[in-house]
């Protein structure tokens, strides 16, 4: 680098911006910790400790709170004329169920929408992507009570699967991105399987799919932290398949006097938020380290 | 570490490809076996095309159009108990919007809440601009921020909601008091003055997540040149940013921008986690006000929500179109578009 | 070290993943596990309504039963009885559309509309069990003789059947530390308008306006009431009242409704259920100043389907909101977390409980008769730390008599109201086999002795008539005690008829549905949210809006009910 590409830089870098933001970021992340670990002590405290003692350390650290929080975190549905209780592995399980399946049925979808709309130009092609970006700026409001309706009439309501197909549409801006990403894909690869006798089925699976998979991945994440924190829509739309913030939704508003405590119901947050923090902490290169996702300029 | 932690992604999405690989070739071996079919190619791709097209075609019209419509239909129709059937009824729920609209001040808070939110809204665009450019620059400790930013958009938000409730219900009015003596302070959700400034503090402050890997991602295709081609001209550090970065990513600020406007009256603010039902009317948005009318709608009172909704719809529409049209025409870059 | 490291990722993924997985436990909740009796016993399983009231009453009624039938055939070639409770929270809604598939066959269920049930074939006839002389148990009585009028008038049909049994009796009001007020000398002194300097001193004669009563020195009317709040926290450091933050509106409403029904007495609170009778309580529009004048002190209002509206503007509907208006707009007369959130009603009961062993005293709780049986494992939780004087058969609490609105009504008999609408009933698709052995438990629940059981155990009361012997008393805590005289020394209102009007709009005047009013054209419902958003906002504008709000949608809500002039 020449000298003045160095001073430049140098300059560039001894912007006052910086140490500003930096300072701001570093406040605003010694919040966040100062946040969670006021949770983290709380959720160690009986709660006659909590209400006398809020900033100290627990008088008497009740390990138990975590135990009795996990065996209590449950919500009574209804199955087979029985009144059942699911608990937290069971939410846990209904939870991943339903963010993996929601997550990969609304990414292969615009996925494989997509890569038609890129590599088959037919008229339909190009109306497809016209309407789903005046859909996208077109609010609809309120619908909500018509879903619930055809959900219902359609047998999908109260199901997992059920969620998978209503998740399971092009109609996001992730069609425009994999549309993008496709176009990018040179023709010459599927020509060239084309003539060594490729079917259109090998050539989606086994060359253009393959090609996208860092940009699927990455989308199907995003939108996986979505479902994950979603507890409306489990709540009206499959309430006996309760996942876990549906559950700790519940829990929140439940009236057991033992566990209608402000420690509980702080242990009962951090239980919910430890399996996802813990994949975080390994995988968080992966997950925000790669987007190259762009706008939707068009 | 890394470079165990990174094979190990490697894999990860070495196996999603190798599935699909495999899987198609496992489709593929039947049709290879078979004799040349006597279709063209041109039928062939048209074929593969409709097949594939089908489901997410159906999906579309059943759960976007059919949906729609069906709320489109509820909105003109009335719940008739005896019969146990929707009749169709004109305008009279629109009639019942209007006076909704004109009698109560609730709904008409609840409008001009949903608006102020946006505002709000982007107004915290810049910060999370220069949070996105800090990270994007590698400043110092920018990979710990980068992950405290994105944290809360991990965890799930009902869990966040009850942390931050009893935080700011219990634990800053105690540490208020020690302070200052008086231990009659209220809560700043339950202080009224303070109840709003502390809803937007929280959905600020842990909502920077996903716009930061919105802008980060679009700060990363900005060709180096260009930022080269910068600094040999002197660009600071905020120049950079204002001259150079926003314009290059204007079509990613523009989508946000865009997509906001049309989610304006969708909003709920996070206030259903915080009250239930029992939020302060003066401080609802419109999301949140049709949701919790959904929730506890009986099947009476499902058209009167559609009607609403549609009513919003024509509303927040143009709306949309409006400010993308103006997005467009002040696009930095529009010229070498 | 990296080794290491990844073996600690791993082993934490794998604890990750399992616990998703591995750990999913499900059962069917409380003592029922859904196990059935060994083959010669008779199982029934009865669903509970698991809420303040517990069910631990419902566990010795069951120990009971079993003994007293364990030589009993219900079933052919069975003998004896096995019973699991399915103890939950199901409210009525949900009820009413799992309870046709659930494994029970008994239900004690509360909030729920009783003709609504019938209309959809969900209850069985137990006429037979309503209606039988207990002489089988020693009685003289049948259930059906333990009803006051209104409740059979109600719990009876037009074709002359019983479909359920009215369970617990559920109303709200004010408790007090009887404790505290005897120590701060918190108590009225006779003949005068000041508080008693010493315990020797003579109280005022209270509410009941009779000396020598359990309400001496508490205070007699509105006024006196908050004189004694301004007390407690002007000149004691106590902290006069704490409700719970998180339903806030819904414990308040609670009280407003106790005040009103205990203002206007069973009569004219029947009104509001029947549409019919003469209403001497209806007053015009309040003024600025809060004053007001009866529409028709003389004669009365006829009340009658067409213009039942009116009885949104009876007095003691005002004069509640106003007690309310005024208590709510003093931050010093409750505790600071009243509004908040946060703030549980198990939290509310467990500060109050901690209030005065940890020197911050709280005079009053505002919750229901069953507050201190939900509070059971709080008050133990507090008595184990601070001490045994602490626990619940040590500590006095006491049931507030209501003060009056004014002077002129001191003396009149206090009115309570249930507002828990609970029920025990069969469902109608009972298997027939087990009918004999439902009814017989159904019936088993309602004798004397189960009644007083129920209340000797949980210090609450069934919504039943019965007394309890001296035996009884004894094994009531301090505030049970209170509360069984209340319900002795009051009329009780039960609010539903078995008019149509009423019936086919159950929801309509449903206690929280009836605070809807018009002020200054925009429709309040929340009295309580209404008076917090402004100072200024009166009582006299939230009260004459209702009556407005009312009768502009009476006539197009009702006309189908109104009789001919």
């Amino acid at each position: 680098m020449n000298r003045v590409m160095k001073r430049n830089k140098i300059n560039s870098d001894r912007s006052w911006i910086f140490p500003v933001t930096g300072v701001v970021l570093a406040l605003y992340s010694l919040l966040l910790v100062l946040f969670f670990i006021w949770a983290l002590l709380s959720s160690f405290k009986a709660n006659l400790d909590f209400s006398n003692n809020l900033f100290g350390w627990p008088r008497k650290w009740m390990f138990s709170n975590y135990r009795v929080a996990f065996e209590n975190f449950f919500i009574q549905v209804q199955e087979k004329g029985h009144l059942r209780n699911v608990y937290m592995g069971e939410m846990f399980l209904n939870s991943i169920l339903y963010t993996v399946g929601s997550s990969f049925a609304a990414t292969v979808i615009p996925c494989i929408v997509g890569y038609l709309t890129a590599k088959f130009p037919y008229r339909f092609s190009r109306w497809l992507i016209n309407i789903t970006i005046i859909c996208l700026i077109i609010p609809i409001i309120g619908s909500l009570p018509s879903q619930l309706q055809i959900s219902k009439t359609m047998g999908l309501y109260d199901q997992l699967w059920g969620m998978w197909i209503m998740k399971a549409n092009f109609m996001s801006m992730y069609l425009l991105i994999f549309n993008s990403a496709f176009k990018a894909i040179p023709d010459a690869y599927s020509e060239a399987a084309r003539i060594d006798g490729a079917s259109e089925t090998k050539v989606l699976l086994s060359i253009a799919l393959p090609l996208v998979r860092s940009l699927f991945f990455t989308i199907m994440l995003i939108q996986a932290i979505g479902f994950w924190n979603d507890y409306q829509t489990p709540m009206l739309f499959m309430p006996d398949r309760p996942t876990v913030a549906y559950g700790l939704y519940v829990f929140n508003q439940g009236t057991i006097t033992q566990l209608n405590t402000v420690p509980f119901k702080l242990t009962a947050a951090l239980e919910m938020m430890a399996p996802i923090l813990i994949i975080f902490i390994l995988f968080n290169k992966k997950i925000i380290g790669n987007v190259t996702m762009g706008g939707l300029k068009q | 570490m890394k470079e165990k932690i990174a094979q190990t992604s490697r894999k990860i999405s070495d196996s999603i490809g190798w599935f699909f690989y495999s899987f198609g070739n496992l489709l593929h071996r039947p049709f290879a076996q078979r004799k040349p079919s006597r279709m063209n190619e041109k039928t062939k791709r048209l074929v593969f095309y409709i097949l594939l097209m089908a489901y997410p075609v159906v999906q579309f019209l059943i759960f976007y159009i059919v949906v729609n419509a069906n709320s489109l239909l509820l909105a003109f129709e009335s719940y008739d108990r005896s019969a146990n059937r929707y009749l169709f009824v004109g305008w009279a729920n629109f009639e019942n919007f209007a006076t909704l609209f004109q009698s109560d001040s609730t709904f008409r808070d609840s409008l001009k809440n949903s608006a102020l939110v946006w505002l709000i809204g982007l107004a915290s665009i810049p910060l999370n601009l220069v949070f996105s450019f800090y990270i994007y620059k590698k400043k110092p400790v920018s990979g710990f921020f980068k992950v405290m930013l994105f944290l809360p958009s991990i965890v799930p938000s009902i869990a966040l909601v009850v942390i931050y409730l009893f935080f700011v219900e219990r634990a800053v009015p105690s540490l208020l008091g020690s302070l200052t003596g008086n231990s009659h302070i209220e809560g700043l959700l339950t202080n009224s003055s303070t109840l709003f400034g502390t809803l937007v503090f929280f959905n600020i402050a842990f909502g920077f997540g996903s716009g930061m890997l919105l802008f980060l991602g679009a700060m990363n295709q900005v060709s180096p040149e260009v930022i080269e081609a910068a600094h040999l001209d002197g660009a600071t550090g905020l120049r950079e940013l204002v001259s150079i970065i926003l314009p290059n990513i204007y079509g990613t600020i523009s989508s946000f921008l865009v997509l906001g406007v049309a989610g304006i009256f969708a909003e709920q603010y996070c206030l259903y986690s915080f009250f239930g039902n029992a939020a302060d009317p003066r401080y609802i948005t419109v999301g949140y006000y049709l949701f919790t009318q959904t929730a506890s709608a009986s099947l009476a009172e499902y058209p009167k929500i559609a009607a609403i909704g549609l009513a919003l719809t024509l509303i927040a529409a143009p709306l949309t179109f409006l400010a993308k049209g103006l997005l467009q025409r002040v696009d930095p870059l529009e010229d070498k578009r | 070290m990296g080794k290491m490291k990844k073996t600690i990722e791993l082993a934490l993924l794998s604890t990750v993943l399992a616990s998703c997985g591995g750990l999913s436990t499900s059962s069917a909740s409380g003592s029922g596990s859904g196990s059935t009796a060994p083959g010669d016993l008779s199982t029934l399983y009865v669903s509970n309504f698991n809420g303040g009231f517990g069910d631990s009453w419902l566990k010795k009624a069951i120990s009971r039963f079993e003994k007293d039938n364990q030589n009993v055939s219900f079933e052919s070639g069975k003998k004896g009885v096995h019973i699991e409770i399915q103890d939950n929270k199901t409210d009525a809604i949900t009820l009413e559309s799992t309870l046709k598939d659930s494994l029970s066959d008994v239900f004690f269920a509360e909030g729920l509309y009783y003709y609504d049930y019938i209309a959809q074939n969900l209850l069985l006839d137990v006429s037979d069990i309503v209606e039988e002389k207990l002489t089988g148990y020693g009685e003289t009585r049948s259930i059906a003789d333990k009803m006051t009028s209104e409740q059979r008038s109600f719990y009876q049909t037009t074709d002359g059947k019983y479909y359920g049994i009215p369970h617990y009796s559920g109303f709200s009001g004010l408790i007090y530390d009887v404790d505290l007020f005897d120590e701060d000398n918190l108590y009225f002194a006779d003949g005068s308008s000041s508080f008693i300097t010493s315990s020797s001193d003579k109280k005022s004669a209270g509410p009941d306006g009779i000396s020598g009563t359990l309400d001496d020195g508490l205070p007699s009317t509105y006024d006196q009431f908050f004189q004694l709040c301004s007390h407690m926290a002007g000149d004691l450091g106590i902290t006069p009242l704490i409700w719970n933050g998180q339903y806030s509106n819904t414990y308040l409403e609670n009280l407003i409704y106790a005040l009103m029904g205990d203002y206007e007495g069973l009569g004219n609170m029947m009104m509001n259920y029947t549409f019919s009778g003469i209403s001497k309580n209806i007053i015009n529009p309040v003024n600025s100043d809060g004053e007001y004048t009866f529409a028709d002190s003389a004669r009365g209002v006829q009340i009658q389907p067409n213009n039942a509206y009116e009885l949104y503007a009876n007095a003691g509907r005002y004069e509640a909101l106003n007690f309310l208006k005024k208590l709510v707009s003093k931050s010093d007369y409750y505790y600071n977390l009243s509004f908040s959130p946060s703030f549980l009603h198990t939290e509310a009961q467990l500060a109050y409980l901690e209030s005065r062993p940890k020197g911050q005293p709280i005079a009053m709780l505002s919750d229901g008769c069953w507050w201190e049986e939900e509070a059971d494992a709080n008050i133990q939780q507090i008595a184990d730390f601070y001490g045994e004087q602490y626990s619940r058969m040590n500590r006095h609490f006491g049931w507030m008599p209501l003060p009056k609105a004014n002077q002129g009504k001191v003396g009149q008999k206090p009115t309570l109201v249930d507002t828990l609408n609970s029920l025990g009933f069969i469902k109608a698709n009972a298997t027939p086999s087990k009918i004999p052995l439902a009814k017989k438990f159904l019936q088993y629940v309602s004798t004397d002795e189960s009644l007083r059981e129920f209340t000797t155990t949980t210090n609450t009361l069934k919504a039943l008539d019965y007394k309890l012997t001296n035996e009884d008393l004894a094994k009531l805590s301090p505030f049970g005690a209170t509360i069984y005289e209340a319900k002795c020394s009051s009329d009780m209102v039960y609010p539903y008829s078995n008019v149509p009007m009423y019936i086919d709009n159950v929801s309509y005047f449903n206690m929280y549905e009836s605070f809807a009013s018009s002020v200054g054209g925009t429709l309040q419902k929340r009295p309580i949210q209404y008076f917090r958003a402004n100072q200024a906002n009166s009582a006299a504008d939230y009260f004459n809006g209702m009556r407005t709000y009312r009768e502009s949608v009476w006539s197009n809500t009702f006309s189908e009910y109104f009789v001919n002039a």
